[in-house]
Parts: C-alpha cells; sequence; structure tokens
C-alpha cells in the first residue's frame, strides 16, 4: 500500500475533560492551543500560518461569537483565523478545511473547544438540542438523548433485540475510560450500576449517555512536504471526508443506519488503496451508545443488525474507543473530534501508555475516526496511519 | 413564508399540508413553493395536498431530561410518526408528542392528530401551538 499523506499531525494538546468551574472558555483554548505547539516541532506559535477555531456553544451559554478574533486575541497571533460550526462535528469539519489549507501553507493549528457546565442542566440540553431541526424536532420537546432514544428503538423493533446489549458497551468504554488520564469519567462501572441508572429517554439510560463536560483540544497540522526533526513523533492524515444527511431524523429512509457515514466512507475509500485489516483501531463517536455498532455496521465491519457481535468476541481484530469514548472522557461538543485524533495520533506514535495497543513499527497500521454532527447530519471521517 | 409550525396550522389549523410542485410533480414537505428538483420558484406554480391525520407509530421514546421549556410536561412520550399516506404519494413522516395515553406505546400504534399548546416561552411569552397525537382509544 503507497498512499501519500495529506499532511502530518505534528502535536496534540488536551486539557483535563470534565467539569472547570474555575476556568474560562478561553483559558481551555490557550492551554490546548500551547500544549499542542509544545508538543510539536514548531518553537512558537509565530510558525503557525493559519488557526481554525470550533466551538458549538459558545455564542449561546457564553455569549461570545466572532470566536476568530477571540482566538488572535488570546494567542496573540496575527494570521488568520477561521471559525467553523457543524455542531459535535465541528472539529471534524476543521481537519477538512485544513486538508485544503495546508496545500499551501506550513502549519494550521486547530482548536476545538466547548464549556458547558456552569448552566442548569435545562439550558445545555436546550444549547446542545440547535443541533437538531429546532422547528420540525426541538419545538414538540424532543431532546439529543430521545433522538438517540428513537433509533435505539427502532433499531431493537427492526433486528427484534434487546436494549439490555446497550449496557456491554457502557461497561467496556468506562473501563477503557479509567486508563486515560483526560477522561471525565475515570471509574469503571458494572452491570449493576448501569442498571441502576435512570432512564434519560427510555431505552437510554444515563449510562448510555456521554457526560456534559468542559475541555478543549488542539491540533498541529503540518504540510507534508516540510521536514520535521526525526524526535517529534508524527502521524499521517491519509484521507479525511465528510458526508451528509438530513437534519431531521423523520426525514430519513432509515433511522437504523448513518447515510452521511456510508457517503464519507465511499469517498475516503477513492482517495486511498488500503485494506480494513490494517485498522487497528477506531475512535466511534459514541455520544449514545446505540450509535457503536451502528457504525460498525455503516463502516461495513458487520452486516446490518449484527453490530453488537462484535461485544461478544473476546479477541477481536480491532480496537474500539481506547480512549473510553465519548462516553467516558465526556463529550465538550467541537473538541470531541480531535480528541479522538488525539487518541489515534498517540496509539500509532506509541504514547498512549497505559492505554496503548501492540502496534508494528515495521508495518502499517491504521486508525480511522467517526465524529458525527448532530444525530449524523454531519459524519466527519478522517483515516490516519503510523508511516 | 411561513416556518413550517406555522404552515401546519395553515390554512385550517388541524390541517398537515404538503405542496406539489406543478412543474414536476415532486411533493414537498414540510410545505414550500421553492422546488429543489426543477427550480421552480413560481408561486403560483404549487398546489397544496392535504395530509391524512392519522398516522403510525415509527419510533418512539419518553423524554425524562427536558429542555427548559418542557419541564412542566415531564415525563412525555414523543415519536416519529409515518402518516397514513396513500400509495400515489411518498412516504412522509414527521416528529410530534404523544399526549392523553396511559398504557405502553407500541411500534406501528395508529394515532390521531389533535390540536395543543406545545409549549410558552416564559409567563409574558408567546404560547406556541401545534399539533401532538392520540391513541386510538380500544
Amino acid at each position: 500500500m503507497k498512499n501519500q499523506p495529506q499532511a502530518y499531525i505534528t502535536g496534540v494538546g488536551l486539557t483535563q475533560f470534565g467539569e472547570h468551574f474555575d476556568t474560562s472558555l478561553e483559558t481551555l483554548i490557550i492551554e490546548a492551543a500551547l500544549k499542542a505547539v509544545k508538543d510539536s516541532h514548531l518553537k512558537s506559535l509565530k510558525e503557525i500560518d493559519l488557526i481554525i477555531v470550533a466551538s458549538m456553544t459558545a455564542t449561546y451559554l457564553q455569549s461570545q461569537g466572532h470566536l476568530s478574533s477571540l482566538v488572535t486575541q488570546l494567542l496573540g497571533t496575527s494570521c488568520p483565523v477561521l471559525s467553523v460550526d457543524a455542531a459535535c462535528a465541528s472539529s471534524g469539519s476543521a481537519i477538512g478545511i485544513a486538508l485544503q489549507y495546508i496545500k499551501t501553507h506550513h502549519n494550521i493549528l486547530i482548536i476545538g473547544a466547548e464549556k458547558l457546565t456552569d448552566h442548569d442542566v435545562t439550558d445545555v440540553t436546550s444549547a446542545l438540542m440547535r443541533a437538531a431541526s429546532y422547528s420540525e424536532e426541538g419545538i414538540h420537546g424532543v431532546t439529543f438523548p430521545g433522538l438517540g432514544a428513537l433509533i435505539a428503538q427502532r433499531y431493537f423493533h427492526e433486528y427484534n433485540k434487546s436494549p439490555q446489549l446497550l449496557e456491554k458497551i457502557a461497561i467496556k468504554n468506562h473501563l477503557s475510560g479509567s486508563n486515560n488520564p483526560i477522561a471525565h469519567m475515570r471509574k469503571p462501572i458494572n452491570s449493576k450500576t448501569y442498571q441502576q441508572s435512570p432512564y434519560v429517554a427510555d431505552p437510554l439510560r444515563l449510562f448510555d449517555c456521554a457526560p456534559v463536560s468542559d475541555g478543549a483540544a488542539a491540533l498541529i497540522v503540518t504540510n507534508p512536504q516540510s521536514s520535521i526533526p526525526a524526535t517529534t513523533p508524527t502521524s499521517s492524515i491519509l484521507a479525511h471526508a465528510q458526508g451528509q444527511d438530513s437534519i431531521s431524523l423523520h426525514h430519513r429512509e432509515t433511522l437504523t443506519s448513518f447515510k452521511a457515514v456510508k457517503l464519507a466512507l465511499q469517498s475516503i475509500k477513492q482517495q486511498v488503496n488500503f485494506d480494513a485489516n490494517q485498522i487497528n483501531i477506531l475512535e466511534l463517536h459514541d455520544a449514545f451508545t446505540i450509535l457503536e455498532p451502528i457504525l460498525l455496521e455503516d463502516l461495513n465491519f458487520y452486516k446490518p443488525g449484527t453490530g453488537f457481535d462484535y461485544y461478544e468476541n473476546d479477541n477481536p481484530q480491532f480496537y474500539i474507543n481506547t480512549s473510553g469514548g465519548y462516553k467516558a472522557c465526556g463529550h465538550p461538543v467541537a473538541a470531541s473530534g480531535l480528541r479522538q485524533i488525539s487518541e489515534i495520533h498517540h496509539q500509532l506514535t506509541q504514547q498512549a501508555q497505559d492505554r496503548q495497543i501492540n502496534i508494528s513499527t515495521s508495518q502499517t497500521s491504521l486508525g480511522l475516526t467517526v465524529n458525527l454532527g448532530g444525530m449524523a447530519g454531519t459524519a466527519s471521517l478522517t483515516l490516519l496511519s503510523n508511516s | 413564508m411561513h416556518s413550517p409550525i406555522q404552515t401546519y396550522r395553515n390554512p385550517n389549523q388541524l390541517h398537515i399540508i404538503a405542496s406539489e410542485c406543478q412543474e414536476c410533480k415532486n411533493v414537498i414537505f414540510p410545505y414550500q413553493k421553492h422546488c429543489t428538483q426543477c427550480l421552480n420558484i413560481d408561486p403560483d406554480k404549487f398546489s397544496t395536498i392535504n395530509l391524512p391525520q392519522t398516522g403510525k407509530i415509527y419510533s418512539y421514546t419518553t423524554i425524562h431530561k427536558p429542555p427548559t421549556q418542557f419541564k412542566k410536561y415531564t415525563p412525555y412520550h414523543v415519536a416519529i410518526i409515518q402518516l397514513d399516506t396513500k400509495s400515489d404519494l411518498p412516504t412522509i413522516r414527521l416528529t410530534g408528542q404523544i399526549v392523553d395515553t396511559h398504557k405502553p406505546l407500541t411500534i406501528g400504534q395508529t394515532v390521531t392528530s389533535v390540536y395543543r399548546i406545545l409549549h410558552s416561552d416564559d409567563p409574558a411569552g408567546h404560547i406556541h401551538y401545534g399539533i401532538k397525537w392520540q391513541t386510538h382509544t380500544e
């Protein structure tokens, strides 16, 4: 397989994900950005020639718009700054834009940040619901977990399966998250904890839903023609694609499969020649547990209705959400897509510490992220490699 | 142009309507006098289709953690409803609340539209009206 990288990832920066009651959105942005630059081969922010920033709820919860100028002030930079919104896939969209701009730029800094705590949970629920259709869904009182529940209910109906199956996904991802120092939720859970958790929107329980978290993530994307010191851990972006679907669930032909994911996968396959067997690790959008098996089906790893089979296999061919996923890391909306890419980068460059999986240093290893915006109205897929 | 929720109330409050492009016969829901298939934007070249007031539950859930405006109604049922359209129309689904039921919901159950308050912004604000759905009495 000979695929030219579209760009290198040369630095990542993550804040702790969780409840930052003593930290502002601004501080989270600065912390992630500086950590990413320090992690890279760059000596200063002056070497960045473009910044892309994403935050879904800043205009609503912090009453803060015009993030491009805000970031310029916070980082003291003078390069252009672009601001992107695609709900939870904001930072995934930012990757797509960065890959176009990198052809004529040296180093691009991408930042995703969200500050969700400090607000009444119903206000946060309302803010997040802005990623769905207000006039057709929000006005009827549907919530995001509600949309996930509508999908889950239909899935279990069509394939005659039990919602009990969701439990294993929650337990798996919380166990993985217990090894991730930046995760919001660092305690493993057992079946009893899961079963005793209340329904948020049945059949989804509290432990089927990603927690509301603050956090920021940043990446340095570097032109593939650049010379990068051998001492800088580097992974390659082989391909990125974005697929779209209607914002309202009820306008879709099916609830049990995501057209946006399938469209993005088709585009990835047109960009690169790769063997699915080379994928060692997936970071899947598990804001709700039901999404993981559906994504496994949409990525063609499992046939429709059989995605839950993955969780019955004690020795699977690839790992899913070694980070703990959205489930355990928490979901600071626009930071999550970059956090997923950071996990794959850390795994492929042997920096994942207690979570490190076996990655060959002599052979090509691949990792794929699926970052959804809204309830898969946008799907952003990024394929990374260790070489 | 009206928002979709206003068009649910137009011309008769309980009517759920779609439009049909007279140029290419495209059925548009929610109602619009703009056709993305043939780019027709002449408002006189669209007809109105009255959709059925009954449908079947396609999927459903019960919301236990509501957004701000729905706190006082919690818990409440929401569903995706597939309208009982005849075979000459495409499949049309919409989202709404199921009300006045104390029995467990099931997929495939028949529901009928009713006109209700959806929510109010605040004690001095607008009251938003729209369509909710009742299950049939056995």
